[in-house]
């Protein structure tokens, strides 16, 4: 799958192109280990062009989370789809993962 | 008036449900032919009337069901697991059939949704997804294989 990164000051945007499942998901999660390891420790997930998240995504992203705040940062998800967005408050994720509406408002989140 | 007696005197004639789209897979074990899946669910329901939650929805369903039939049945070349999609007017369904030990989704307990980030786990998620987001959801263990039956209804 297509995984843009772009630096927004401190912050690491992540932008995955398609679907979050069981067969894309071990890519975005290299992704944010790469920029784990590089010190970004402030992740922000824009979702504007991804179809769904499966189980094995919202992996990733409770993954992603747990090691961000480990390592005294945080991550966000922005500009979800009506699915997208219905996924993560069935799972209960829409109480321990910050989302926002836009890009520069989940920018605003991590600062 | 016209119109109104020959409806009443020619039952027959009211427009009848268009026949059903059905689509056939046979999966071998390869998670990218769960790929193929999704991939022709999604190009048949936007030609469709499909609504796209609906589509999504079957999508997480599919890539839940399939995922963890490949990893925890008995899928195999000589073996494929079997996958019809069918496409009615107001609603979607699929059937899964494969061999494996008797196992029911529709069983598993509802995962803890409480606690902090570092509190929660991944486990049960998936299935708790395909619960909370199909009409329709049951199993049967038939002839050594494990049918799972799911439906989407829209409009």
């Amino acid at each position: 799958m297509e995984i843009q990164v772009t630096r927004e000051g401190d912050v690491a945007v992540l932008s995955p192109l398609g679907r979050i499942d069981s067969a894309t998901s071990p890519e975005v999660e290299q992704v944010v280990d790469q920029q784990l390891a590089l010190g970004s420790t402030r992740l922000l997930f824009d979702l504007a062009h991804v179809d769904y998240v499966s189980s094995a995504g919202l992996r990733v992203f409770l993954v992603a989370g747990k090691k961000a705040q480990r390592a005294a940062g945080r991550i966000a998800l922005c500009n979800l789809s009506p699915t997208v967005r219905e996924i993560l408050v069935i799972a209960g994720f829409d109480r321990v993962l910050a989302t926002a509406a836009s890009r520069g408002e989940g920018l605003a989140k991590l600062i | 008036m016209w119109q109104w007696l020959k409806r009443l005197f020619s039952p027959g004639a009211a427009p009848a449900e268009p026949a059903p789209q059905v689509w056939n897979f046979r999966i071998k074990g390869g998670r990218a032919e769960i790929g193929a899946v999704n991939d022709a669910l999604e190009r048949a329901a936007m030609a469709g009337e499909v609504p796209e939650a609906a589509m999504r929805a079957m999508q997480v369903a599919l890539d839940e069901l399939l995922t963890n039939a490949i990893t925890h049945g008995s899928v195999s070349l000589n073996d494929p697991m079997q996958v019809d999609l069918i496409i009615h007017k107001s609603a979607l369904r699929a059937m899964i059939s494969h061999a494996g030990p008797a196992f029911d989704p529709t069983e598993v307990a509802a995962p803890d949704l409480e606690g902090s980030l570092q509190d929660r786990q991944i486990g049960g998620l998936g299935i708790h997804l395909v619960r909370s987001m199909m009409d329709e959801f049951s199993y049967e263990h038939a002839d050594g294989r494990n049918v799972l039956k799911l439906g989407k209804r829209f409009k």
